[in-house]
């Protein structure tokens, strides 16, 4: 008769809990089941121009924009399209890209700030249409903003140019390889680099090269050897990238070779040593300014900087572990198997 | 023991086995319909989107086609119609925004927002366009080339916001797919989870059902068997199913008690009737030794050899006194009283018996004189029938006393002995003054109460001897044969050699 108790409860408790998960199961399909059901009125538009799609900085900083998005988008009811140009660094693209934006009155835009004349107008009526503008990596210096994120170039340049006089014990002659003209951050690395080497007298920058944001073009510079130098610097990563793709070991030409996120070229000793900006860190950056701003009504300054290191062959895993633990442990597991 | 509870019969008990499988097939279909109505719902819905998108889509190129018709043709009609489209963009527009309030859609309100901003600039234009027909015809309108080119660029950003949107709806409708076909599978899962729950539980709790039932019904077989093999050692079945088994159970071993508390009243009863019988017995033997003491005692004041050699000499005297007559009776007299002293308590042979009532009849031949006759028929076969001694004389003694000795003369007593079957039988009959039916009957019941009474002394004594010595298979039977009376015995005896005088049955 105890048997039987307990089989009769059993059974009672069995079909409880069947009809308890059909009417789980019945709330689950009412609910919809999708997670983007927010109503119109609490999300905010975002669109986010890069200006490169395969390159890994921009890669990197995108990574962190979505890795934010996942963490803060759906709590602050934020939506971000991602945008790139189908030409990279192409400023008529991007443009057209910036007024598709202003035309469906997007909430907030990020753009990579350039000194283009009609890039800045475009950025401006954006901005006069209340339209807020983030600009991550590079500062728009002619038009109107509300932030700025990314790398303090200046404090780059000088980074670059004390570890250049360090590496050529204050006694080289560099040929700088730049960017696009233009580009208020690149400028601003060269003048803090000039200013560094001011005070080493037989430090000397035989020339100033700029040019597409490409890497045959970068290459041609670097086969052009202006004026006998022995040292190269490059302002921005795609030079050092195309450098470390072409090169397994460091090239002949120049005895000195620096540049900006190259990160495969200090691995592959093709270059001495690099400025490692944190993009991943930008990336987060923006997303977390732009859900404080949708609290609180303000971002938490109009200038933000984020993280650059020193990385040589020497804290390759160091700088790595900091800025990208991913590609890293991709790279040793490529240097396991091979 | 009374229990109490809902599945206490075996049909209620069918009845939840059956509601088991009810209430999952209940949940099986809901499942079917929630799942159905869900994948539906949201297929309507999706649709739906698409739909209005398109209709906006629509709705916009009719409303550049209105712009284009009012700017570049100069076509009054074209405000109007612009008027008229724009309307139905704003109605497409807010039907999309209650759609989004549901649902948001970057690709289709990033769509909608181009929308609005193409009509801000388009009802820029066309208020342009009103200026210039009703006051400034034939001259120029200012900036209007400039609102219109801007505006054309919106378009085009509209155009490509709608090939985005319906990338992104047919994206939306492919994952949507994807989603519930996963949805699907996993209903179908539950389906079959609910199947196969529903088959177990229900199998489980029926075959228990049945196996209780099958086990109340063989335990109740097991009893039945036992009450058929002995009574007394019928154990009680025990049933505890909850149903009306439980008390059939309690019913039959109520009624086994009752059985078994009968059986043994009437074993008790058996049991003092033999006790009662073997006290008769015991009675019997006791006035068997009372009489036997009481000839003991005759014989004691008698001395029996003496009185045979007294009667033995008188014999001899007789027969030198040529007295033969008186000799011959002198001895038939002493083997009479030998006979009756010394077999009284004995078994005799019906031999013995004969000679013994011939003894007798020569006593009374001789006595009386001729006036009464006297006829044996005794088959041989039956001669060595043992049988209690001193019962045919009383009988012919009766007959005589009885029934013939009023009569001077004819009076006649048969003796008959014959085989029947497996029985002997004694037959004593006379031509004398007979018994009415009355008297008959009177005798039969003095016989049949089995007590001592002043009446029928001789005839009750012969009565149970006999039944005492065959144990009650006695047939004892008196006839009234007009003239006369016939006394017929029959008593169980070996099989007798038939032959032609077998007379059949007694009578």
């Amino acid at each position: 008769m105890k048997h039987d108790r307990i089989y009769k409860w059993a059974g009672a408790v069995f079909l409880i809990l069947m009809v308890i998960l059909s009417l789980l199961f019945g709330l689950y399909l009412s609910r919809g089941g999708s997670a983007a059901n927010q109503s119109i009125s609490s999300m905010t538009r975002v669109s986010v121009i890069l200006p490169h799609e395969n390159d890994g900085y921009w890669e990197l900083i995108r990574d962190g924009i979505k890795e934010a998005e996942e963490e803060l988008g759906e709590e602050n009811g934020i939506d971000i399209s991602i945008l790139i140009p189908q030409l990279n660094y192409n400023v008529a693209q991007m443009i057209d890209l910036l007024k598709q934006q202003i035309a469906a009155r997007v909430d907030i835009i990020v753009v990579q700030g350039n000194g283009d004349e009609e890039f800045n107008s475009t950025l401006e009526k954006a901005y006069s249409q209340g339209i807020k503008i983030i600009c991550v990596d590079t500062d728009s210096a002619e038009a109107p903003r509300d932030l700025y994120i990314g790398t303090d170039n200046a404090a780059a340049g000088e980074m670059l140019g004390e570890h250049l006089a360090e590496l050529a014990g204050g006694r080289a002659k560099t040929a700088v390889i730049s960017g696009e003209l233009g580009y208020p951050n690149l400028e601003q690395r060269l003048q803090a680099v000039e200013e560094v080497l001011k005070e080493y007298p037989e430090m000397e920058i035989s020339s100033v090269s700029y040019d597409a944001y490409d890497g045959l073009t970068a290459m041609r510079l670097f086969h052009q050897k202006s004026e006998g130098a022995d040292a190269l610097l490059f302002l921005e990563g795609t030079g050092g990238t195309s450098l470390e793709k072409i090169y397994q070991e460091h090239s002949q030409e120049y005895e000195y070779i620096l540049g900006f996120d190259a990160y495969e070229g200090v691995r592959k000793g093709v270059l001495d040593g690099i400025v490692k900006q944190d993009t991943h860190q930008m990336g987060r950056r923006v997303v977390e300014e732009i859900a404080r701003y949708i609290q609180e009504g303000s971002f938490s300054s109009e200038r933000i900087y984020t993280d650059i290191y020193w990385m040589t062959s020497d804290n390759y895993e160091e700088i790595m572990m900091i800025t990208d633990p991913g590609k890293l442990t991709e790279t040793l597991e490529n240097e396991d198997t091979a | 023991m009374k229990k109490s509870g809902f599945l206490n019969t075996v049909e209620k008990k069918y009845i939840v086995g059956y509601g088991i499988v009810g209430v999952f097939s209940v949940l099986f279909m809901l499942v079917a319909i929630v799942c159905n109505t869900y994948v539906s719902n949201h297929y309507k819905n999706a649709i739906e989107e698409l739909l209005s998108v398109n209709h906006l889509e629509r709705a916009v190129d009719d409303l550049n086609s209105s712009v284009n018709l009012t700017y570049l043709f100069l076509t009054e009609t074209g405000v109007e119609d612009y008027a008229l489209e724009r309307v139905q963009v704003e109605q497409y527009l807010q039907e999309i925004d209650s759609q989004m309030e549901k649902k948001f859609s970057r690709e289709v309100m990033d769509a909608c927002e181009t929308v609005r901003s193409y009509v801000v600039e388009s009802d820029a234009l066309m208020e342009k366009m009103k200026v210039y027909f009703s006051e400034s015809r034939y001259k120029s309108v200012e900036n209007a080339e400039d609102t219109y080119n801007g505006l054309q660029e919106i378009y085009s950003f509209v155009a490509l916001r709608f090939q985005n949107a319906y990338s992104e709806k047919l994206n939306t409708l492919s994952r949507l797919e994807n989603q519930l076909n996963r949805l699907q599978s996993n209903a179908i899962l539950v389906q079959v989870g609910i199947l196969i729950a529903a088959s177990l539980c229900s199998m489980i709790y029926l075959v228990k059902v049945i196996s209780s039932v099958s086990r109340s019904i063989a335990t109740m077989h097991r009893g039945v068997e036992s009450i058929q093999e002995n009574v007394f050692e019928a154990q009680a079945i025990q049933i505890e199913s909850n149903d009306e088994f439980e008390g059939f159970a309690r019913a039959f071993n109520h009624m086994i008690e009752i059985i078994q508390k009968q059986m043994r009243e009437l074993e008790e009863n058996a049991d003092i009737k033999e006790q009662l019988a073997e006290m008769e017995i015991k009675n019997l033997r006791m006035f068997s030794e009372l009489q036997k003491s009481h000839l003991d005692f005759l014989q004691s004041r008698i001395n029996p050899h003496f009185l045979f050699n007294t009667l033995n000499m008188i014999s001899s005297l007789a027969r030198i006194e040529n007295a033969d007559k008186c000799a011959e009776l002198m001895e038939i007299t002493a083997a009479f009283l030998r006979y009756n002293l010394d077999n009284i308590t004995k078994t005799v042979t019906l031999e013995k018996e004969v000679k013994n009532l011939k003894d007798y009849v020569a006593i009374q031949e001789c006595r009386y004189g001729g006036r009464y006759g006297y006829c044996f028929e005794v088959d041989e076969r039956c001669l060595d029938f043992s049988m209690p001694c001193m019962i045919l004389q009383p009988l012919v003694e009766n007959s005589i006393q009885h029934g013939i000795a009023m009569m001077w003369e004819g009076g006649m007593v048969w003796i008959r002995v014959y085989p029947s079957k497996d029985r002997i039988c004694l037959e004593i009959s006379d031509n004398g003054a007979g018994m009415t039916e009355e008297q008959i009957k009177a005798i039969y019941e003095d016989l049949q109460r089995n007590k001592s009474s002043s009446s029928h002394i001789g005839i009750r004594n012969i009565y149970r001897r006999l039944r005492l010595f065959y144990h009650d298979d006695v047939l004892f039977e008196l006839r009234n044969m007009d003239p006369g009376l016939k006394i017929l015995i029959s008593l169980p005896g070996q099989e007798v050699q038939k032959d032609e005088t077998d007379n059949g049955n007694c009578g």
